[in-house]
């Protein structure tokens, strides 16, 4: 069995294009700073040394020091854990419940179709900043509350794009077959259709990890985010405007391990959707 | 010849209907609604092929779909071996899985194409067979394999590296997976090659001695239908407007339909070049079905009666029935 | 049979399609002559490349993944496959036309059947508005439908598979082409309404004398509407014949396995006979026989040599080397 897996990852593998290769390579490695984000730097992430305030970028400090007098790469790779754990949850939970929602509602129809539905537009007619802000001001701002704002509205999109392939495939031949082959609801909605459909949601959420990101950095930079002085990409960005002009390297390497993440990230939806999309193959019948 | 009837229907309609819109709620318009399956009456023999046949919209689809209970059946009675199926139970397909199955007519569709066709077939085994252990279940799929003439070197590979005939093979082993009584096969060669058709075909009657398996055929090609089966049904706009044994359909139709079918049927005869068509007009749609008999619309000997009044059931003989006002003028 | 009197003529005619899984030879050394008012079936199963060589003929093919070997394709005397774009383009506006399988996408839904038929029908004749619509009603009237003046403006979805086909018929004949290509045009049709369009073309070759192609896999449907029959294989053409000869004395083993493995009514047959194998779609044979593997009557023989159309009969060809084995 576990040959059979390592053969098939390496089948895949070969037809893998540039894209999805260059990709996973770079968000693997910023995943592999994130892990071994300790073993990385001496330093701690929130000392701070009064002897090395707003240092440039030099051997001992390789992307030099805040105002405070802290290691901004030491802060830089302890963000990246913080941030792609962010990316993750915020990502991933509501995919899984706004898929099966939407998985619901496409297949069977009727009323339940309607009634999810309706609750989708509701969810997605807030605008999601605003409505995010808001409930920050109501809970406070913090990381978990971030996590109930974006999970309350964050599941829409997934919900809508598996309806809409749902519709499509319930009525293919090898579902009805399913349904006649007695196979149970559950069974034939989870096992049998969500493999063939759920491709446009895993290349949605590799985007979706993108702007998550930056909306947690956008909101952290607002001061709702994470607090200080926890370190975190877009909190550090914050930190860093006042001394844009004299120490530039304080927002603009937390900056730019965004936009690095944010690259990987894109890259690799667009060479799943290259690979996996059904628009892009070419059938030639002769 | 005494063969038990493994399959009764009678009265059987389906219908389909238009979801009601807004506009409709406020004008209060009525929904509008498709008699897919217009009162049909069928019996089958066990061991029997029965051939049922039609062009698009006659409800042939639909008839197989709703004894198979994919359909919802408005109203009519069903009797499988003598007693009468509860369509409307909770588990009914629980039972409904384990006697009919189905075997589809595209075979691109009809396997799910993230499945091996080893776990295909050990997922509708372990499903039905609880009481079999892992090694019986493998030895069962290699089995199955084996009696719809597929190498064993297939069992890994996915739906999208097999060809058109293999696929459907690995579709009727999935039938007969669950050991059915009745196979329903609808259209099951039409997407198929000429030469993977007889394949197909051999497998199938095969499969009918060797088991003896029932079946009812739908296809859309007489010759095939000539082939398989023993009796033929011809269906027109959700009605089995003419019964019975092939070589009496075949040989003295008594509908105006089923002449122009068989008239239209491209023969391997090169004289036959100039001619006018068989049969004129389009199949009228299912929402409008036509008022009299269905098939006014394309009949060449059309009378009177034939818009007003629908023809009722005649017996030419004993096993051979039609629909039409004028079947002893044909 | 003089040269003048082919209206096209395909000559040593290759092409391959390079694609992940490896290279499919599409069409090999195709030879192959349309007489002027000749109707010829092109028949074969799936991978045989019936399709690509109609396509072919109008440099359809878009050239990755197709890749054009060889061989030239004459028509008025220019090789229609190193035609500029814009000769190419008058020749299928004015020339040669095409009639395709699925006639529902042969057409813009979100505009009227009328309209599509008519657009650009000339770049030189400027015709009134009126004089165009009613060039439009009498073409579908031509083409047998009812109550054109009222059809005219409705959209494709209300029109049946087999009135989109006729109405594609109409678009294909509207500036009287020479040559009319049909790739598969009933295929996708009730068996009722392929008779009808069968008849259809048939009528509409008799009064223009316009030379045609069908190409199908239903051996029937060339039967009864073609001249000649050129049978496909592996995208090498196995036997080329007038229609009789090919079915009361087919020559190519192919052919044979064919037309015996077609079910006929009141024949009783308890099997069907049929092609034993499949066809394999990377296989590379050369010039040797592609069908061996499948044949009755192939021996060692048959492995090594190479072939290529013989005349066995008057203007019968056979690719076969030993037809005489044929019972």
């Amino acid at each position: 069995m576990k040959l059979e897996m390592i053969n098939i990852i390496k089948d895949e593998y070969k037809n893998f294009n540039t894209n999805l290769k260059i990709g996973i390579i770079i968000f693997f490695i910023i995943l592999l700073i994130g892990l071994f984000a300790p073993f990385l730097t001496q330093y701690d992430p929130l000392y701070q040394d009064y002897n090395s305030l707003l240092l440039p970028p030099s051997f001992n400090h390789w992307f030099g020091t805040d105002n405070y007098g802290r290691d901004i790469f030491t802060r830089v790779i302890y963000a990246t854990r913080l941030d792609l754990q962010i990316g993750f949850y915020t990502t991933y939970v509501p995919l899984i419940y706004g898929v099966m929602i939407g998985a619901y509602s496409g297949y069977f129809g009727g009323s339940i179709d309607t009634i999810m539905m309706r609750l989708t537009d509701t969810a997605m007619a807030f605008p999601f900043l605003i409505l995010i802000i808001f409930i920050l001001s109501i809970l406070g701002p913090g990381i978990q509350n971030i996590y109930i704002a974006v999970f309350l509205v964050a599941w829409t999109m997934y919900a809508r794009l598996i309806r809409a392939e749902m519709l499509v495939e319930k009525n293919k031949d090898y579902i009805v077959a399913a349904q006649v082959l007695g196979f149970g609801t559950n069974r034939i909605i989870f096992k049998h259709a969500m493999p063939n459909i759920i491709t446009s949601c895993i290349i949605f959420s590799m985007f979706d990890f993108v702007l998550n990101i930056l909306l947690v950095s956008g909101l952290s930079f607002l001061g709702l985010g994470v607090q200080p002085p926890i370190p975190e990409w877009g909190a550090m960005v914050a930190e860093g405007r006042d001394f844009i002009l004299n120490a530039w390297w304080i927002s603009t390497l937390p900056g730019f391990f965004i936009l690095l993440t944010g690259f990987a990230l894109c890259l690799i939806g667009d060479g799943l959707s290259e690979r996996f999309g059904k628009r892009n193959q070419y059938t030639v019948s002769v | 010849m005494n063969s038990k009837k493994i399959l009764k229907i009678n009265n059987l309609n389906v219908e389909f209907f238009k979801e009601k819109t807004l506009i409709n709620f406020i004008f209060r318009q009525s929904k509008k609604v498709v008699k897919a399956v217009d009162d049909v009456d069928l019996e089958i023999d066990e061991g029997e092929i029965i051939g049922l046949v039609g062009e698009s919209g006659s409800g042939k689809s639909s008839l197989i779909k709703a004894l198979v209970g994919v359909n919802k059946i408005k109203n009519g009675r069903i009797f499988y071996q003598d007693q009468e199926i509860n369509y409307k139970k909770r588990d009914i397909k629980n039972f409904l899985s384990k006697q009919f199955q189905m075997v589809f007519q595209d075979p691109y569709s009809s396997l799910n194409p993230s499945m091996t066709v080893l776990n295909t077939l050990k997922e509708v085994l372990k499903f039905h067979h609880t009481n079999m252990n892992n090694n019986q279940i493998y030895n069962k799929a290699l089995n199955l394999l084996d009696l719809v003439g597929l190498s064993q070197d297939l069992i890994h590979r996915k739906p999208r590296s097999l060809s058109g005939g293999q696929r459907q093979r690995v579709g009727i082993a999935r039938a007969l997976a669950v050991d059915p009584k009745f196979l329903l096969l609808d259209e099951p060669v039409t997407a198929l090659d000429v030469s993977i058709q007889a394949q197909i075909l051999n497998l199938l009657k095969d499969l009918n001695r060797k088991l003896h398996l029932t079946m009812l055929l739908v296809a859309h090609e007489l010759s095939i239908i000539d082939f398989m089966c023993s009796k033929v049904a011809v269906m027109y706009l959700g009605k089995i407007i003419e019964f019975g044994y092939k070589d009496e359909i075949f040989n003295n139709p008594k509908h105006p339909y089923t002449i122009g079918l068989i008239n239209s049927m491209p023969k391997l005869n090169p004289e036959k070049r100039n001619r006018n068509a068989a049969l004129m007009g389009d199949i009228p749609s299912a929402f409008q079905i036509p008022k009299g008999c269905r098939f006014n619309t394309r009949c060449a000997m059309t009378k009177d009666k034939c818009f007003k009044i629908e023809p009722e059931k005649k017996y030419i003989n004993e096993s051979h029935y039609t629909f039409c006002h004028f079947s002893d003028e044909l | 049979m003089s040269a003048e009197e082919n209206i096209l003529s395909i000559i040593n005619f290759s092409i391959n399609f390079v694609t992940q899984g490896g290279n499919i030879i599409a069409n090999q050394d195709i030879n192959l002559n349309l007489r002027a008012g000749e109707i010829l079936g092109i028949v074969g199963e799936s991978g045989s490349g019936k399709t690509v060589l109609c396509k072919s003929i109008l440099k359809l093919l878009s050239t990755p993944p197709a890749n054009y070997q060889s061989g030239k394709i004459l028509f008025e005397n220019n090789d229609l496959l190193s035609q500029s774009d814009e000769s190419l383009r008058v020749i299928r506006q004015k020339k040669i036309s095409m009639i395709f399988q699925n006639p529902m996408s042969a057409f813009n839904p979100v505009r009227t059947v009328g309209e599509q038929i008519i657009e650009n029908l000339s770049n030189k004749k400027i015709l009134s508005k009126k004089e165009t619509k009613n060039f439009c009603i009498e073409l579908l009237k031509k083409v047998g439908i009812s109550t054109p003046e009222i059809r005219y403006s409705e959209y494709p979805y209300q029109w049946s598979g087999g009135m989109l086909q006729r109405a594609a018929i109409a678009m294909a004949i509207r500036n009287s082409p020479k040559i009319l290509l049909a790739d598969e045009p009933t295929t996708a049709l009730d068996v009722t309404i392929q008779d009808q369009i069968l008849a259809l073309l048939l009528s509409i070759q008799k009064t223009t004398n316009m030379s045609m192609v069908l190409v199908s896999h239903d051996l029937g449907v060339v039967a009864e509407t073609c001249d000649r029959i050129a049978v496909m294989y592996a995208g090498r053409i196995v036997e080329l014949a007038k229609t009789k000869d090919l079915f009361n004395n087919p020559q190519h083993p192919y052919t044979v396995g064919l037309i015996n493995s077609i079910p006929r009514i009141n024949s009783h047959q308890e099997r069907l006979q049929n092609i034993p194998g499949t066809l394999k779609t990377f296989s590379v044979y050369n010039d040797k026989c592609p069908f061996t593997e499948r044949c009755q009557y192939a021996d060692n023989a048959c492995k090594i040599n190479k072939v290529k159309l013989n005349e066995i009969r008057k203007r019968h060809f056979s690719l076969c080397l030993y037809p005489e084995r044929i019972k």
